[in-house]
Parts: C-alpha cells; structure tokens; sequence
C-alpha cells in the first residue's frame, strides 16, 4: 500500500508538470495578448512597443524557461488584465467555486444516491417513476437552460431566493442545484442501474434467503458491490463539477474560477489561465488518489501490487 | 444423425439469448424515427430550413393566435421555419451523438481494459493521461481547438469527442481489475485462455451492461455539450440547423416568444428518453444478471 | 394637555426628515457585463473599467456633443501656437486624501501613461504629443509634433491621478487603492463581485443624491435582466432588445434609450483577391441591401442608419450626403455590369462575431437573406471575439466582416483614422485620395474648411464603398423606477447625476 502510495505520488508530480507545459503550449497557440490588450487604435509600432514591454517578443523557448523557473518557486507571474499576482487571484477565488461544488456533492450523495437506491428496491413505483423521469429531465436540459428556469421561477416569479451574486445559504441554493442537477441525474440513474443488477445475483438471493433482514441485506451486501461505479462516477463528477462550473458561474454571477476561467480564456491573459489550469489539476490529482483509497478500504478484492 | 446444435448459446458461453423487452423496442422505434427523421429530412418538409423571411419574424404556432397553416410550429427571430429547423435539426443530433459515442467509447473502453488488465505502469501510464485530460477547463480546449481548426462540425466532434473518452476509463478500468481478481477468471487462466479470450469473453460481457449505460448518457451530454459550445459561440455554423444552437438562441425569448426554445428542447429530450430507454432494453437483453425490473 | 401639539409638532418634524434621510441613504446597484481590471485610470481602456474608475477620478473636460466639452478638472482650454495647447486649471480642488490638485498631476499622468515600463494601454492616446509644461501650478501646456484640430487629453477619456500619492506607492498597491478628485471614493472591492464607493464629503462640486453605489457585474444579459427585476440591481446596462417590452410592462423597471456613438457596419476586405476589390459589386451589395427593414425586424427600430462613414451626430457629418437606397434593379444592373450577372460567380462568406454586438450574428445572417435575393451566395461564419479582432488587426479575415466602433469625442477623426485610412490597424481598403483629405482635415485649424474636407471625405467613402453602410446603435439601458437617471451615448455613467424618485 506504501508502495503504491508512493508511486501515485511520483506520478501525480508528473502529471501536474505535463499539465502546466502542456497548457502553456496551448496558449501560445490561441494567439497574442499584446494586440488585443492595447487601445483598438494602436499602430504597429505602439503594438510592437507594448509586446516588447510584457516580454511576448522573446522566442518562445525562453518564455517557455522563465515560466518553468517560475514555477518552482511557485510563481506564474502577474495576471495581464489586473497587473497583480496570477496566483494570488485563482486562490482567492477558489473558495467560491468549492462552495458550490460541496453543495451540489452533497446533493449527489444525499438525494441522488439514496433516491437511486430506493428506486431499485421499489421498481415500476410511483417514486421509481418520478426518478427516472427527473434522471431524464436532468440529463436533456443543458445547465444553462435550467438556470434560468430556477431564477425565473423562484427568483423572478416566486422572489423567494436572489438571482446573482455570492452572499449566504441562500445566495448559494440556486446556484448549486443548478450547478449539481445534471451530475444529480446521472448519479441517480447509475445508483439505480448498479444497484438493480445487484439486486438480481444470486448471491444476493442466498443473503436474502439466509433469512437476513432486508437492510441488512440492502446495505451491507447490495450497496457494498454496487458501490464500485457509484463512488467512480462521484469522484469523476465532484471533479467536473469544478472545471465545469463555468456556466453556472457566469449566469448566477458567481466570482469563482470557473468565471475567472472563462474570462482569462477571452483576454487571454495567459498566467490566470495557467494558474487555474494548474490549481484545478492539483485538485484533481487529490481526488484521485483520495478515490483510489477509498476503493481499497471498501473493497479488499482490488489489491495493488 | 445427431447434428450439434449450434446456437449462440454454444459459441457465446456467457450470453443468453432472450426476447427482445418492450423497453428495446420503443427505444429503438425512437431512434430509427431521428434517424429516419434526420436521412429524409428534405422529403419530408419542403421548405429551406435556412430561408429567412424578415416581415415574418416570431410568428406563433398554428394553433395559436396569430400563427398559420403556413408555418406550422411557427417562425423563428428571423423568420425561419421551425418545423423545417427541427427536422433538419436531427441531422446534427444525430451526427454529434452517433460519432462521440464511437469515437469516445471506442477509445475510452480499450484504455480502460488495458488498464485495469495489465495494470502495473500501463494502468499509471494511461491514468495520469486521464487525468491531465481532466484537468484542462473544457472551453479552453473548445476555445484553443476552434481558434486553429476554425468552427465546424467538424471541430465540434473533435471536442466533444476529447472529452468523452475520459468517462468511460475510470469505469471500464475499475470493473476490469475487480473481475480480474475474481474466481471464475482465475479458474479461466488456470484451464489455459489466453487474455485475447479471457478479455472479450468474460471481461467484455461483464462490463458491457455497465458500458452501455454510460453510453447513453455519453450520447446525452454529447447533445447537451454541443448547445452548450452554441451557448458559448463556439458550436457548429450558423448555416446548418442544430437543436443544441437553437435552445441556445430561444432562451432570450423565452418571455416574447418561447417556441423558439421549447420545441427544440423537446426534441432533444424525445431523444435522449429515445436512447436512455434503448440502453435500458439492451442492458436487460445482454445482461445474464438482471432479472426483473 | 398643552404639550399636545408640540408634541405633534415634533412628531410631525421628524417623520418629515426621516424621509430625505432614507432617500440619501439609497444605494443605487449598476450592473454591467463584467467587472473593472484595475482600478488605475491611465492602464487600461475598457469602457466597464472607465464606468467605475470615473466616478472616482476626474477628466481636464467631458465631451457632450460635436465640438462641446463640459469643464472638469480644467476650467478653460486654448490655443495659442498651431502645435501648442494650453489648458488653466480649476483652482481649490482637492484629491480625496487632502493633496492639492496642481498642474504637476496633469504632467505626471501623462508621463506615466506615456511610459513603456508602466505598461498602460492608453498610451497612443497622447501619440502625438511632444512636450509638456508646466509653467504655474494651475497651467498646463501640450506641444505636439504636428499641426493638430483636436485638443490632446481631450481627445479620448483620459483621467487625472495623484503624483505626490503615485511616488509614494507601487504599482500593485495603487491597481487596487485609488484616490482620485471625484465624487466618491472606494470603500471596497472584491474582485468579480462588487465594487463599493461612497461619497466624498470633500468634492468639490455639488455633493451627489445618491451616497452608496455598488458595481455589480452580471456577465449573462438574461440575468442582468432578472436581477433587474428582483431589485438586485437598480441600474443594467446592454439590454437586448426582446427584454423591452417585459421591462416596460414591468412595475418596478423603466427604459431608457440614447443614440450611441458607436457605429455598426461590415467592412469589404480589398486587400484579398475575390470579388469585392470590384468596386460596382461592392456598391451593387450596398443597393441590394435594405436596412431600415433589418433595423425594424431585427433591432427591433432601435438603431438609426448611417448613409456614409460618420456617425449622424458627429462633427464632420454631412446631412447632405448621399447614402445607398434599397433598389434591387440597380444592384442586379450593376452586378451585370461588373460581370456577374445574377450574381453568378459570387461566393462571400461574411465573417461575425458572436454576440458582441447586439444581434450580431442575426443582423448578418438578415444581410445575407437579403444579398441572396440579387443571387449573392453569402455563408455567414461566426468568430470567438479575441480570435477575431487579431486576425482582423492582421487583415486576415474576409473577404467580409463585421465590426463595431465607438469615438467618444463626437469628432469624425477618431472614426476615420481608425478603421477607413491605409494606415490605420483594423482597415482594409487602400484609397489615397481619402487619405489625403482626411489628414489634411485632422491639421487643419479652421472649423469650415475642416468639415469641407470631411465631406468631400464621405464623398468619396460614399462612391468607393469600403463597407456595407449599416447603421449607429441605440444603446439600451433599464432601470428600477425608483431612481432617476439619463444615459449617454458615449457609453459612460456619471453617478453623481443620479437622483432618487
């Protein structure tokens, strides 16, 4: 298990230093900061003067090494737009995005997942029905569609909740449903298909046939082997929930990464895009090994050499 | 003479033949109407679904006031009609589903059996890709993708299609190297399979069902994603007719004139019911395990 | 028992003060599209950036309409040599930290924005100056290199900083703590989500109605619009124009409109091989077209037409100018006439942005439908903004595309030497004749002769039809009736002229 641990991590360093060289080469391919900063009217040699001044004129090679120099020491260097550290400003932001991120988890794993289970124990049910139908809507309507359902309908119409901005609890409901809806959908269709094909083992069968009592037979044999693709499929959307919080957060005007993403990505200022890139990342590589863990500690039939 | 009964049952040990479940059959009858819908498309309506008449912008459907028999679903912000977009709108649907699917799924499924199979570097190998795959924001690859390849179908699939595979690795990888370690694989290499056979013949049917749900909602987020790149002005051309694009441009008129998003977002959740219920059906067909529902 | 009526009276009294109190302790939410980069005034040129910056800081004068400034910062401008400009100064004025306002804040930030290692953005904004002196703290003198019309720092928005406060601070400190002569200065700034500013109880000028403003940016317009009507925000900018009528028919919202200095029109790329470097097509193209009838079923009437190059309430725009009618005979004759008859051979794709502009790939989309009722095949392609202005910058992009641009001087210099001559960065057409004559109007001191020159300038726009000649916007605002307040057609909010109901 050390072992193994050990070789994550080696592996994990390696990928977040794949990840920034290869977003810094991306970058440079979408173009030239310098021409769409300046002021519409600028000549060539005002453009010339200003790109030398930001240092987009030296060959590529040595940016690519000043930036790699930078990095060591933990600096990407100062956002074009806001003249301050590009670093400071992700991290400043984070905070946000993992709010709506922790929520829209907790109604994964609080709603979706049980929703999903009660599903499969009661198939063809009214409550089955309402489930896949939800599962459905969920999956056919895109994030941004559904938000502004929500802020007509309980912002406008009902003016029960604020449509933008961040603020307390009850800034972040819309939001964060919006945000979890489509992962919500799937969770809930994956519980219920895992959970359905366990149901039907004979393994199961036996347990049930032993005489144990059904949640005994539910939780501690059903849920334990259909939990496989449910905590993958957890793992995996906690992480698009992060990177994909960009639509949510330009509609709802919350100031998270995926909002300072997307607005990097249209100035192309190129250190918040990496610093974003190479903050989410780290945040993956976590959850991974954190998933990893987890499946060892559920299931003692996966082992690693 | 007593001729050996050759039926799947021999050739294919591990799948059973079953009758074909109600769920299949209207999954498919959906589906075969999109693509029905999506190949005849021109015979079907006559009008060009890219003909825009000024004087006639958001007219109501026909049934209600104001609307006409001209244009049965009414006309759009620029006069097209909506009946003719939505069936023309299929063809991308069809299209962006179809491909993402095959190519995401192709690729996504033989990694992950890879991985979970062989295991040891292969499976780091191909995990930290996974992850650095994960790692990029999506409209930084869509934005990067479409400033050098130009906005397309095309371009559209490459996105969608880059961000597919990665759904299926991490599930396929894990099912593999929990049934690598179980007895009946064991027993199987004991009698002398080779992987080639251990992999397709009781690997694969094992986590097909599991595969093909997965699909389903790959061929849904594919529909979804691609309004979401029209939503972002990164998705197919104005020139050709796509639900997603379409949803996208409807929503500000949701309070003038809400058909312009409406029945393309009907459409799309006809067809994504069309494929979770295919999915369902086939899961049951192919699946030893599942008994009942 | 005889304390009754006063007590009334008192009463009476203070329920009659507490209402101005409340009404001066409104705080009045704008939102815009997104929030300012900095909150230094000479870095970038954003005009969301200006809209927060310039309520904090001041400019020498503010243009109101073709050749008439409002005094600032400056209290009288003239000229006293043909390359030297000299500007007195409004005396008792002082930065929100007590700093007297002199003549060496003028010279320092105009230094600054001049200077390379300050990496500012506005500097070809004072492109042309020379020299800057400073003989008496409340005088000011520009001395360009050539004979200029246009008075340098008023030629775009160009705002005054602190000197003593700039040495003493770093770059970085100052992005973030702006101390300015206006109105109101910051009391907080979280990036992304709100800018606070109160009042200055040291301004100079009247003080403001309104005490408390709040920038809260909103990127999506359905929402700004929502937030709108939930009372979120009291002020949104950008509004589309299908929200109309459900903000009209609103309680609690109102419109506004205002005629926009900035001009929409899609530009023929003649530095590319292909049809349009045939002059009668271009012209033809411009006949087949029929705006009015794009700006009433698309913009929905909210857009005024533009026969030639300068917007209609511009210095420099001839009211007698000729503009293209809509006549599809004549487009087909001269397409004939070119060698095309019927349009055959013609193959344009028009490039877009993608909602940039209000309506912008619809507009193109109608101007395509219309060009193809004379035979024009036109394929409309839709382009992600940043891409686009580069490539435009590089003249890759045609052979047609879409644009925008917006002078906040209403003078037609900025307009001509931006996108129409040989030189300028976003122009691809090459017409030495406009050329000449438009430099010739930008040195020439004398007001007649200079709009003669710009007319005989349209003239000859008219007839080399660079572009297809669309229209000027009108801008849309929305705001909560309980507040009063005029747009600018410059694009820029003064909130010290907001008044609550």
């Amino acid at each position: 298990m050390l072992a193994f641990l050990v070789r994550r991590l080696i592996g994990s360093i390696a990928v977040l230093a794949g990840v920034a060289a290869v977003v810094f080469f991306i970058l440079h391919l979408t173009g030239d900061p310098a021409a769409i900063m300046i002021a519409p009217d600028a000549t060539k040699d005002e453009i010339a003067t200003f790109r030398h001044a930001q240092g987009f004129d030296r060959p590529l090679v040595i940016q690519f090494a000043s930036y790699a120099g930078g990095l060591l020491h933990g600096d990407i260097g100062k956002s074009l737009r806001h003249e301050t550290p590009a670093l400071a400003l992700v991290l400043e932001r984070l905070p946000a995005t993992m709010e709506l991120a922790f929520f829209a988890l907790g109604v994964m794993i609080l709603v979706a997942i049980p929703a999903g289970v009660v599903s499969a124990l009661r198939p063809n049910s009214a409550l089955d029905w309402f489930v896949r139908i939800f599962a459905l809507i969920g999956q056919s309507a895109p994030t941004y569609w559904i938000g502004l359902m929500f802020i007509l309908l309980f912002g406008v119409g009902l003016g029960w909740l604020p449509v933008s901005g961040i603020g307390g609890l009850r800034h972040l409901i819309l939001p964060g449903l919006t945000l979890g809806f489509f992962s919500a959908a799937k969770v809930m269709r994956l519980t219920r298909a895992s959970m359905l094909e366990t149901l039907g083992t004979d393994y199961l069968r036996t347990a049930a046939a032993k005489g144990l009592a059904p949640i005994r037979v539910i939780v501690n044999h059903a849920l334990r082997n259909a939990w496989l693709p449910i905590v993958t499929a957890v793992g995996i959307e906690f992480g698009t929930l992060l990177s994909g919080a960009i639509i949510t957060e330009s509609i709802f005007a919350w100031p998270g990464i995926g909002r300072l993403a997307v607005q990097a990505v249209a100035d192309r200022d190129f250190p918040v895009v990496e610093g974003v890139v190479i903050v989410t990342a780290t945040i993956f590589v976590l959850i991974n090994v954190l998933v990893d863990v987890t499946y060892v500690a559920l299931d003692p039939r996966i082992r690693y050499e | 003479m007593t001729a050996l009964a050759l039926d799947a049952a021999t050739i294919v040990p591990t799948v059973r033949r079953r009758p074909m479940n109600p769920s299949m059959v209207i999954g498919t009858l959906v589906i075969a109407l999109v693509g029905f819908i999506a190949i005849f498309a021109p015979w079907i309506v006559h009008i060009d679904p890219n003909f825009q008449d000024l004087t006639k912008t958001s007219v109501p459907p026909a049934w209600l006031v104001g609307g006409s028999s001209d244009h049965v679903l009414g006309t759009d912000h620029l006069g097209r009609d909506m009946f003719a977009r939505i069936l023309f709108g299929s063809r991308i649907a069809a299209i962006v589903g179809l491909s993402v699917v095959l190519i995401g799924g192709s690729i996504g499924v033989t990694l992950g059996l890879l991985a979970g199979y062989v295991g040891g570097w292969v499976d780091d190998l191909i995990g930290r890709i996974v992850d650095v795959q994960l790692a990029f924001p999506f409209i930084l690859l869509a934005v990067a993708l479409v400033a050098v390849l130009g906005s397309s179908v095309t371009t559209v699939i490459a996105v969608l299609g880059i961000t597919s595979w990665v759904q299926y690795v991490r599930v396929v990888r894990a099912e593999t190297k929990a049934l690598r370690q179980r007895d009946f694989i064991m027993a199987a290499h004991a009698t002398g399979a080779t992987n080639a056979r251990i992999i397709f013949m009781h690997i694969l049917p094992n986590i097909a069902s599991v595969v093909i749900v997965l699909a389903t909602f790959e061929v849904a987020r594919a529909i979804i994603l691609e309004s979401a790149l029209s939503f972002l002005g990164l998705g197919v051309p104005q020139a050709i007719p796509s639900w997603g694009a379409m949803l996208a441009d409807g929503r500000q008129f949701l309070d003038t004139a809400w058909w312009i998003g409406t029945f393309p977002g009907l459409a799309i959740m006809v067809t994504v019911l069309g494929v979770n219920i295919f999915g369902d059906g086939l899961r049951d067909y192919v699946d030893p395990r599942s008994r009942g529902r | 028992m005889r304390f009754r009526p006063i007590a009334l009276a008192v009463a009476l009294l203070v329920s009659l003060s507490a209402l101005p109190l409340r009404a001066a302790d409104l705080t009045v939410t704008i939102s815009q599209g997104v929030d300012a980069d900095t909150l230094s005034p000479i870095r970038t040129t954003n005009t969301p950036t200006f809209n927060v910056v310039g309520q904090i800081y001041e400019q020498l004068a503010v243009p109101e309409g073709p050749g008439n400034m409002s005094p600032g910062l400056a209290t009288s401008w003239k000229r006293i040599a043909p390359t030297v400009f000299e500007f007195k100064l409004r005396k008792n004025v002082k930065f929100s930290n007590g700093d007297p306002f002199t003549s060496d804040d003028v010279r320092f930030t105009v230094e600054k924005i001049k200077d390379p290692a300050y990496k500012s953005t506005q500097g070809p904004y004072y492109r042309e100056v020379v020299k800057i002196e400073t003989p008496d703290p409340y005088t000011v003198r520009f001395t360009t290199a050539t004979p200029q019309a246009l008075f340098p720092a008023l030629r775009q928005r160009s705002y005054i900083v602190d000197a003593k406060y700039w040495r003493a601070h770093d770059n970085g400190y100052l992005e973030e703590h702006p101390i300015g002569t206006g109105p109101y200065v910051l009391k907080s700034w979280r990036k992304d989500e709100a800018v606070e500013l109160e009042v200055n109880p040291n301004y100079w000028g009247p003080q403001p109605p309104i005490k408390h403003i709040v920038f809260k940016p909103i990127p999506d317009a359905a929402s700004r619009v929502a937030a709108l009507r939930t009372n979120e925000s009291d002020i949104i900018t950008n509004v589309p124009p299908q929200y109309v009528s459900t903000l009209v028919s609103g309680k609690t919202t109102e419109m506004a409109s205002v005629k926009s200095v900035r001009i929409l029109y899609i530009a023929f790329n003649t530095l590319q091989p292909g049809p349009q470097q045939n002059k009668l097509v271009r012209q033809a193209l411009n006949y087949a077209l029929d705006v009015p009838s794009i700006i009433k079923n698309v913009l929905g009437g909210r857009a005024y037409p533009v026969p030639s190059v300068i917007p209609t309430n511009f210095f420099g725009f001839d009211p007698h100018a000729a503009g293209y009618t809509h006549d599809v005979a004549k487009a087909k004759a001269l397409l004939a006439k070119a060698g095309y008859p019927d349009g055959k051979g013609i193959d344009l794709v028009l490039n877009s942005p993608n909602g940039r502009y209000n309506r912008d790939k619809e507009i193109c989309e109608a101007v395509a439908g219309q060009l193809a009722l004379v035979g024009v095949h036109v394929t409309v392609k839709t382009n992600e903004w940043t891409n686009y202005t580069t490539q435009i910058a590089k003249k890759q992009v045609g052979p047609m595309y879409m644009l925008g641009w917006g002078v906040i001087n209403y003078d037609a210099d900025g307009v001509v030497t931006g996108i129409l001559t040989a030189d300028a960065p976003n122009s691809a057409w090459v017409n030495p004749e406009f050329d000449k004559t438009v430099f010739a109007a930008r040195a020439e001191l004398d007001t007649t002769k200079r709009e003669a020159l710009y007319a005989k300038a349209q003239a000859i726009a008219h007839d080399d039809a660079p572009w297809l000649f669309l229209f000027q916007f009108e801008d849309l605002y929305a705001m909560s009736k309980r507040i009063t307040w005029q747009p600018r057609g410059d694009e820029s909010i003064v909130a010290k002229l907001i008044k609550p109901r």
